[in-house]
């Protein structure tokens, strides 16, 4: 390529790049970065930083192993691997394992599962295909021409003929290479769309699936015998348009010529009918139209201008490397299910195509790029991804309305376009109708010229064949005759040349009749050969009148088809857009659980401290109530005591004026009768002074009494005083204490709602959780879990268990044995590495049987999509209990089971263990695990050993590529 | 989870649910260590008994004569040697060469109208099976595939999808297509349980043990950094695999009672049957029975009396234990064939392939017994009332078990319609 060139080039590529880059905000680079960095900034772009971080150099080693060549690395590659210091020592092993004849192999595995979904090998052997695919990967062949020879396919003898396994073992049935063809080759399952415009897939259209199987129609298989063996080859024969109805809108035809999904329909040249081919059809021939539609496909398809085709393939090897394709499944690519990331796709497919469908190459940037290197585990961003994402999300939301509208024009633009191309087609109906018309009559006027001169050569058979018998005749008589002369009285002989002679005549006179009867016949063909100009007219004048009918109608499938992918484009990115909004949307919500949720902690354990302060008070607040309650109860009783001594000094003061009073009285009475009785004797005189003196001292004890009183009056107010205040006191804590009840209320139920709130927003954090594991699941952000295919699995098993060495080995040394190398040989790169890919192809050889068993148990049925993992019972108890698996894993010529059951420190032997059957070395836990179960087991050593591999080959950590 | 019509409600019921559910929950985690199998609790077996639908297809191989079976036409040019004689239930006659099978007329359902219009083995046999007619560049799956996805719980040891015939199989079947081969038919050839479900015997029970118990380990270990739905169904399938051993027994049909075996025929269609019984009780959602070989173009009225004299003993001997057992319920049966035979007998007293007008039987579930739908004419050479075809059966089979036909199986992203969307069940035996 001239530098002028590969400049152009690139500016075409970056201006490819910046439209549809921009939209998602890219800068448009000054340069281009190679593809696996590019790939990386779409992903980063999207995903906006969050990521799973990138595997340990065991994993990956492992990854790109099983990815690249089917089996896992050697303990030995595994070791040196880990300690190489190279920076750039992940690209260096990937050229390494690209340039291994295993590689071929891996992919061969990958395209024959592939393109041919495990249907049985019949018309080309299994052998043959798969050494045509692996001779195509070794050479690395560019895949676009793989796919053209494929597609291009017939089965005559030679270099290619395998490559018509795709159709042969197919039986050329048409429709059913439609729908592989559409799935395999253009990533669009069209089936739905076989009777009517799926009703599911909006962009799926009858015609596309009747446009496609046009290319197929004319499809036939042939057979020769060969030998004792018939062989089967594909022929082409020609087709018309395809006319059609939709089952669910009867009455309503239309027709479309030969159509390549993402193209408008061919444009086809019109031949007089018997001109049609260049190789006609006959028994056993393959027939060859002059205009071969699958040669058409086939170039079309596969030149790098299709866009589905590229990103088709692009997509397939993605899915390989990444175990998931952008678009997935590979063979549902519609606008309702688009690519993960649309902008990338079309990237990837371009890049493809620019790399000249290179597969190494192309491989190679896959497994260089930071996505392909992601690990398995949840990344762990979340908090920067959300403080981001507002950011992003009003950026998004900005570029996304201009894509709305877009799409809004896009759509009417479809329809109208749709419209316009109804109508054109409605127009041209009655013509193709009068077309195929003249175009039938034509064709009757052919084979009847056919029949015609068919009737000539046999006249002209028969007249010649009698003119050889007359020859031969003539030189019998010339014989007969000259004996009869040298024998005259022969008269036998002279019978047998009068015989002679009469047989001469009437033979004369057959060629005669014959030869009459064979102008007769070439008169016939004159005859119809003169219909043949006015059929080819009516047929010329037809074609003319369609022309200008079918050039609008090319017209408008043009515009439709253009407004079509447009339109898919629009849906596509757009739906994008809201599903990374979403996303978006997601994280913003799980790091706002996120922060509610740790609020709503830290407000939980206040609410629990403040709870616990409240019932502490309420604690304090019952000793202090039992304490007022005391006092109001002692001050009762003082009360009590007070108003009793009053009562009893009351009863004493009534009791002492009692006694004054009757003293009083008595010393009255006394008195007077004293003053009345001067002289009675005794004298009254003592005895009224000693009451007098009696009364006296009645009225002081009264007036004594009534200090008393007034004493315990006053000590009676103060105890209702005192109790007063005790009672009000105890009112007061009451009332507080009912205020701290409300306290700890309140803080009880401040706590529930902080509780109920944690909750709740755990709730909502484990939903956006849940959306994002599984976007991230599907958008790249984590590794994929990659099943290992039935190939892989048996590959893997025979070379962790020593048995492919062991028979590499075998096979060399017989090899060595049958044509030793010389010692210059040796020293040549080129014959070391011939050397070795004969070594390998040997090996294969010798152990492809087992395949087939892994098949049968882990693989889907034939014909069936072969990606869907299952796990089934009757693959563990295969595995389990079946011989295959057992007896490999037994202890066995130095293999992993017998190195560890020989082992001489457990740690080493747990070491090579999980080196050979995992992949990585082992955990501590997981050395003193081993260490555990094989020191438990002196006695059997082997079977223990044994056991272990088992449970580490049945593990899932072996069964995936992850 | 789909709502389950039938329960009870009952604590009873709810306490086995749980069990049941709490069994199957802790398998799936993967901590299962030889616990107790699914059907090891008497309570969760009896529940699925009347909870779990099941089928049972007889496949009549080569084309049952539904003249000298289901539809006889004595003393008709087209009615052949045999007389029809009286069935359990009053006005419906079947042919003398299946006086047991009469006596159990009260259980079954005749469709006397079916009309395939497809005459080829391999087509019939295709129509009948997928409830479509072949096309090219489509696959369907057959019924055993569409019932073990639509009615066997996730967590069933047993295969959900068994065939039983008299010889070869041993493996897996390729007849799920879409629905993968997890829904393919287990066949057990000549009644053989599966292939590898017995330990070698360098693998003690011990050693079996160990190392499943260090695999989990070593499981845990992996999961623990991610683990998703295939990761599950990975590890679950050795779990699998292990009840299945220990429930091996379940194809061992010598385990049943040797009266049964008697009553069932000493030949290979009593044995097939009396294990699909057994099969049945065990809990598997679908059994096929194949019956060889009906494809009488020579000498059809003899190859029909032996024939039929081993299905009539096991086939009676069948339905009577289903419905006395209560099974009858909850088990569809179907007795098919890829089609009828012709009503002319032809110069090898032989009858040859008919679709036009032929008889399906069936039994069980909410379908009508004791009746015979649909109606051939005097001679059997045309359907005059209830015609129905095999789309039409295929939706009625799985409306009958309470699969919403008209629904779709959503198989990794791709809707598919469960039968074929532009034919009806049969309504008048649905209600």
């Amino acid at each position: 390529m001239s530098p002028d060139v590969k400049g152009l080039r690139k500016i075409v590529a970056v201006m490819v790049l910046s439209s549809t880059m921009t939209s998602l905000g890219f800068e448009s680079p000054a340069t281009i970065d190679p593809l696996h960095l590019r790939i990386d900034q779409v992903i980063d772009q999207v995903s906006g930083g969050i990521a799973a971080p990138l595997v340990t150099d065991a994993e990956f080693l492992r990854r790109v192993s099983l990815d690249l060549t089917g089996i896992p690395p050697s303990p030995q590659e595994l070791r040196e691997f880990i300690s190489n210091p190279s920076p750039d020592k992940r690209g260096q092993i990937v050229d390494r394992l690209l340039a291994s004849p295993l590689f071929a192999r891996q992919m061969a595995d990958m395209f024959d599962v592939m393109l041919m979904e495990r249907r049985p090998a019949t018309a080309i052997s299994a052998d043959e295909w798969h050494n045509y695919l692996e001779e195509s990967f070794r050479s690395n062949k560019p895949l676009n021409v793989l796919i053209r020879e494929i597609l291009s396919a017939d089965g005559a003898d030679g270099p290619l003929r395998a490559a018509a396994r795709f159709y042969l073992d197919r039986t050329g049935e048409p429709n059913l290479i439609t729908r592989d063809v559409g799935r395999m080759f253009f990533g669009r399952d069209l089936q739905c769309a076989q009777c009517h415009d799926s009703p599911l897939v909006e962009d799926f259209r009858q015609s596309d699936y009747k446009g496609l199987y046009a290319f197929f129609e004319g499809g036939a298989v042939v057979t020769k015998k060969e030998g004792d063996k018939e062989k089967s080859y594909f022929s082409e024969r020609t087709a018309g348009d395809v006319a059609f109805e939709s089952v669910f809108v009867k009455g309503k035809k239309h027709i479309t010529a030969a159509r390549i999904p993402g193209e408008a329909e061919l444009v086809e040249p019109v031949f007089y009918p018997g001109d049609e081919y260049s190789t006609p059809p006959a028994n056993g021939v393959i027939s060859v139209p002059k205009f071969s539609r699958k040669a058409q496909i086939a170039e079309i398809a596969t030149n790098g201008s299709n866009r589905v085709f590229n990103e088709n393939l692009a997509n397939r090897l993605w899915a390989h490397m990444m175990g998931r394709g952008l678009v997935h499944p590979v063979d549902m690519n519609h606008s309702g299910n688009p690519a993960t990331h649309p902008e990338l796709l079309r990237m990837l497919g371009q890049d493809l195509a620019s790399m000249k469908f290179d597969a190494k190459a192309f491989l190679k940037e896959l497994a260089l790029s930071k996505v392909y290197q992601r690990s398995i585990d949840l990344p762990a961003q979340v908090v920067e991804g959300a403080a981001a994402a507002n950011e992003r999300l009003s950026k998004l939301e900005q570029e996304r309305s201009p894509l709305a509208k877009s799409l809004e024009e896009s759509q009417s633009k479809f329809e109208t376009a749709l419209a316009a191309f109804e109508t054109a087609e409605a127009a041209l109906l009655p013509a193709i109708d009068e077309l195929n018309g003249a175009r039938a009559k034509a064709a009757e006027i052919e084979k009847k010229i056919a029949d015609a001169q068919a009737k000539v050569a046999e006249a002209d058979g028969i007249v010649k064949s009698k003119q050889g018998g007359l020859a031969s005749l003539n030189e019998a008589i010339a014989k007969a005759q000259e004996a009869s002369k040298q024998l005259p009285d022969d008269k036998a002989l002279a019978d047998v040349v009068k015989s002679l002679s009469e047989r001469q005549k009437a033979v004369t006179d057959a060629i005669a009749a014959t030869q009459k009867d064979l102008e007769t016949k070439k008169g016939a063909v004159n005859t119809v050969e003169a219909e043949r100009a006015p059929a080819r007219q009516a047929l010329d004048a037809a074609i003319a009148k369609v022309k200008p009918l079918r050039d609008p109608v090319h017209a408008a499938d043009q515009t439709l088809v253009a407004a079509r992918a447009k339109m898919m484009d629009d849906v596509a990115l757009l739906g994008r857009y809201d599903e990374r909004m979403q996303h978006l949307k997601q994280l913003v919500k799980l790091k706002q659980a996120k922060d509610l949720i740790a609020v709503a902690i830290t407000e939980t354990s206040q609410a629990k401290t403040s709870v616990a302060a409240a019932r502490d008070a309420m604690a304090d607040q019952a000793i202090v109530i039992a304490q007022k309650q005391v006092d109001v109860t002692s001050a009762e009783q003082a009360q009590a005591n007070a108003n009793i001594a009053m009562a009893e000094a009351a009863k004493e003061q009534a009791t002492r004026a009692e006694v004054a009073k009757l003293l009083e009285q008595a010393y009255a009475a006394a008195d007077s009768a004293r003053q009345n009785m001067p002289n009675a004797v005794p004298s009254m005189t003592p005895i009224a002074e000693q009451l007098l003196a009696k009364s006296n001292e009645a009225k002081q004890a009264v007036a004594a009494m009534n200090d008393d009183m007034s004493k315990a009056s006053a000590q009676m107010a103060e105890a209702s005083t005192l109790l007063e205040t005790a009672r009000k006191s105890l009112h007061q804590v009451l009332v507080e204490n009912t205020q701290k009840f409300q306290g700890v209320k309140s803080a009880e139920q401040t706590l529930k709602a902080a509780a109920a709130k944690t909750s709740e927003h755990q709730v909502t954090e484990e939903s956006a959780e849940k959306q994002l594991d599984s976007a991230w699941a599907t958008d790249f952000t984590m590794a994929v879990l990659k099943p290992l295919t039935p190939e892989q699995m048996c590959w893997s098993l025979l070379s962790i268990t020593g048995i492919y060495d062991r028979t590499k080995q075998a096979e060399a040394a017989e090899l060595d044995k049958a044509s030793p190398m010389t010692e210059e040989a040796k020293k040549d790169a080129a014959q070391l590495a011939a050397r070795q890919q004969e070594l390998e192809r040997r090996t294969y050889d010798k152990l492809k049987g087992n395949v087939g068993t892994f098949v049968a148990y882990f693989a889907a049925g034939a014909g069936q999509p072969q990606s869907d993992f299952f796990a089934t019972a009757d693959q563990a108890l295969f595995v389990a209990n079946g011989g295959t698996v057992n007896s490999w894993i037994a202890p066995a010529a130095g293999n992993v089971t017998e190195r560890l059951a020989n082992a001489a420190d457990w740690k080493k032997g747990a070491e090579d263990l999980y080196l050979s059957v995992l992949g990585r070395l082992p955990s501590e836990q997981e050395v003193a695990d081993v260490t555990g179960f094989m020191s438990a087991r002196e006695k059997d050593r082997p079977v223990a050993a044994q056991e272990l591999v088992w449970a580490l080959v049945t593990s899932a950590e072996f069964r995936f590529n992850h | 989870m789909k709502r389950c019509e039938y329960a009870c409600g009952s604590a009873e019921h709810l306490i086995a649910r749980r069990q049941f559910l709490g069994v199957a929950g802790g398998v799936a985690a993967g901590s299962m260590l030889g616990g107790l199998g699914l059907f090891a609790s008497p309570a969760a077996a009896a529940q699925l008994a009347s909870d779990q639908k099941r089928v049972v297809v007889f496949n009549m191989h080569g084309g049952l004569s539904q003249l000298e079976s289901w539809d006889p036409k004595p003393g008709t040019e087209t009615g052949g040697p045999f007389r029809a004689i009286p069935t359990s239930v009053p006005g419906i006659h079947i042919s003398e060469l299946l006086p047991m099978t009469s006596q159990q007329m009260h259980h079954l359902c005749l469709v006397r109208g079916v009309n395939t219009s497809e005459d080829d083995h391999g087509k019939g046999a295709y129509m009948m099976t997928t409830g479509r007619r072949e096309m090219p560049g489509a696959d369907y799956p057959r019924l055993g595939a569409v019932f073990s996805k639509a009615l066997t719980p996730e967590d069933s040891a047993l295969p959900g999808h068994v065939i039983i015939t008299p010889g070869g199989g041993g493996g897996r079947g390729n007849d799920s297509a879409y629905l993968g081969p997890r829904y393919s038919s287990i066949v057990l050839g000549n009644g053989n349980p599966p292939a590898n479900t017995q330990r070698p015997e360098s693998i003690s029970e011990t050693i079996d043990q160990q190392r499943n118990d260090f695999r989990r380990k070593v499981n845990e270990r992996f999961l623990s950094r991610r683990r998703t739905a295939i990761t599950d169904a990975y590890t679950y399938s050795y779990e699998q695999a292990l009840r299945l051993m220990r429930e091996r027994d379940a194809f061992d049909v010598s385990k049943e009672p040797a009266a049964d075996q008697e009553r069932y025929g000493q030949h290979d269609l009593g044995r097939h049957c009396l294990l699909a019984r057994r099969l049945l009780e065990k809990g598997v959602t679908f059994i096929q029975v194949s019956h060889s070989n009906y494809d009488t173009h020579n000498e059809n009225f003899n190859f029909h009396i032996e024939q039929l004299a081993e299905f009539d003993k096991a086939f009676s001997a069948f339905i009577a234990d289903l419905a006395a057992r209560g099974m009858l319920e909850s088990t569809l049966v179907v007795v098919l064939s890829e089609f009828g035979r012709t009503p002319n007998i032809n110069l090898f007293y032989g009858r040859d392939h008919w679709s036009k007008a032929w008889t399906v039987a069936m039994a069980g579930t909410k379908l009508p017994r004791g009746i015979a739908y649909g109606k051939t004419n005097e001679k059997g050479t045309e359907v005059v009332d209830g015609q129905v075809d095999h789309a039409n059966l295929f939706h009625t089979y799985l409306q009958a078990v309470g699969v919403d036909s008209m629904g779709s199986f959503n198989v990794d992203g791709r809707e598919l319609p469960i039968a074929d969307p532009a034919a009806k069940p049969i309504e008048a035996l649905l209600a």
